[in-house]
């Protein structure tokens, strides 16, 4: 029977395919280990930094903060840091975050947008596929990649180009868009303002700040060197959050795609005994017939 | 000798952590040395070297980028970047 054998075809086709979204959930769920480590990694380094910068900052005023890095401008340009991911199959991962991204440059930057002063970092290739295509200009007119092989250092080179920019008057207004993980099933979309750094921002004042430092080489010198720190932490941070999104997603839309799967299974293996079964009836209704017309004979 | 505790962290992992009894560090004004008891102090790192010595004697050195440092409460914690080598190498 051809029906029979092209749905045992399809049957195959199915588990093959479900083969494949077994093993990306379960390279996706390895990958998420290593991502939520990282970020547990980060966090007594960020912790202690924030603490530190606390204590410094506790006795300050803000305009006595000699960092260009704090200068609020009228804003003519501003820059877009998207972060998004190099590979697809993750779910709603990347779309909800360009849609999300769409709304808050139509609420907030629209004007920006018209007149061309609106500029993007994409980290991650699918960002830069689709943001390039609408109207925003990238930065160098390159992706960025940090993320085929995530490290501090690499993350801090696309700081460091955003510092240069905010520096010359590339931008006045920096914002991360990117993906916060909350837990595996579900991610925040972040719209986190990144320059002009406001102290509130990055540091609260510590109550403890009644101990009697010695600041060597003085407060207002040790914060200029600590503001970029603790920006590049706060980009580093993003993009492990992203990260681990990411790998959520994915691990999210594989298992589903299984499940799928199975549920598509169970309806071919009904047909297939359907069609099997009718079979089995004809051939013997064909053979009864054939007795018969013998024995009538 | 009377021994406080250390700690390196880098963003990307803790590096070191014990009881050490006198740690060496590059300071951005010159390096300088905490002992045991030090005051509270909080200091900028230059790139260099961080020089631990250990309970035992030991030493251990650590190449590192710039970054800083808190004294408190006989607790030490430097906060570097990136430590360059492989910090069981010994000096």
């Amino acid at each position: 029977m051809a029906n029979l054998k092209e749905i045992r075809g399809r049957i195959k086709t199915v588990q093959n395919t479900q083969q494949v979204t077994k093993a990306m959930k379960m390279v996706a769920a390895a990958k998420l280990r290593k991502a939520t480590d990282r970020m547990i990694q980060l966090r007594p380094y960020a912790a202690k930094m924030k603490n530190i910068i606390g204590n410094v900052v506790s006795a300050l005023n803000i305009d006595e903060i000699p960092s260009k890095l704090v200068e609020q401008r009228p804003v003519k340009n501003v820059l877009l840091v998207i972060v998004s991911s190099n590979r697809g199959l993750c779910g709603p991962f990347n779309a909800n975050l360009f849609r999300f991204t769409n709304q808050y440059i139509q609420e907030n930057l629209s004007s920006f947008k018209q007149s061309g002063n609106l500029h993007a970092i994409c980290l991650g290739k699918k960002g830069f596929d689709y943001f390039s295509k609408r109207g925003i200009k990238m930065v160098d007119g390159k992706n960025f990649d940090v993320l085929t092989q995530l490290s501090f250092e690499r993350v801090n080179e696309v700081t460091e180009r955003i510092f240069d920019g905010f520096i010359n008057g590339e931008w006045d207004k920096v914002v991360v868009m990117y993906n916060e993980f909350k837990n595996v099933m579900s991610q925040n979309r972040i719209a986190e303002p990144f320059l002009p750094i406001t102290i509130e921002q990055s540091a609260t004042p510590v109550k403890s700040a009644n101990t009697d430092y010695i600041f060597e080489p003085g407060r207002e010198k040790i914060l200029v060197d600590l503001i970029p720190n603790s920006l590049k932490i706060r980009l580093y941070r993003s993009v492990l959050e992203s990260n681990a999104s990411e790998q959520g997603s994915r691990m999210v839309a594989m298992d589903q795609a299984t499940e799928n799967g199975n549920a598509l299974l169970k309806e071919l293996k009904l047909k297939y005994n359907k069609a099997r079964q009718a079979a089995i009836t004809k051939e013997i209704l064909e053979i009864a017939g054939g007795a018969d017309a013998l024995a009538n004979a | 000798m009377a021994t406080f505790k250390l700690e390196i962290i880098t963003p990307e992992k803790k590096v070191y952590t014990g009881n050490v009894s006198s740690v060496k560090l590059p300071g951005i004004d010159g390096s300088f040395s905490v002992l045991s008891l030090h005051a509270p102090l909080i200091s900028t790192l230059d790139k260099g070297t961080v020089e631990v010595t250990e309970e035992n004697g030991t030493k251990k050195q650590f190449s590192t980028q710039g970054g800083v440092v808190e004294v408190l409460n006989n607790e030490v914690t430097v906060l570097v970047e990136k430590v360059f080598n492989n910090p069981n190498t010994e000096a």
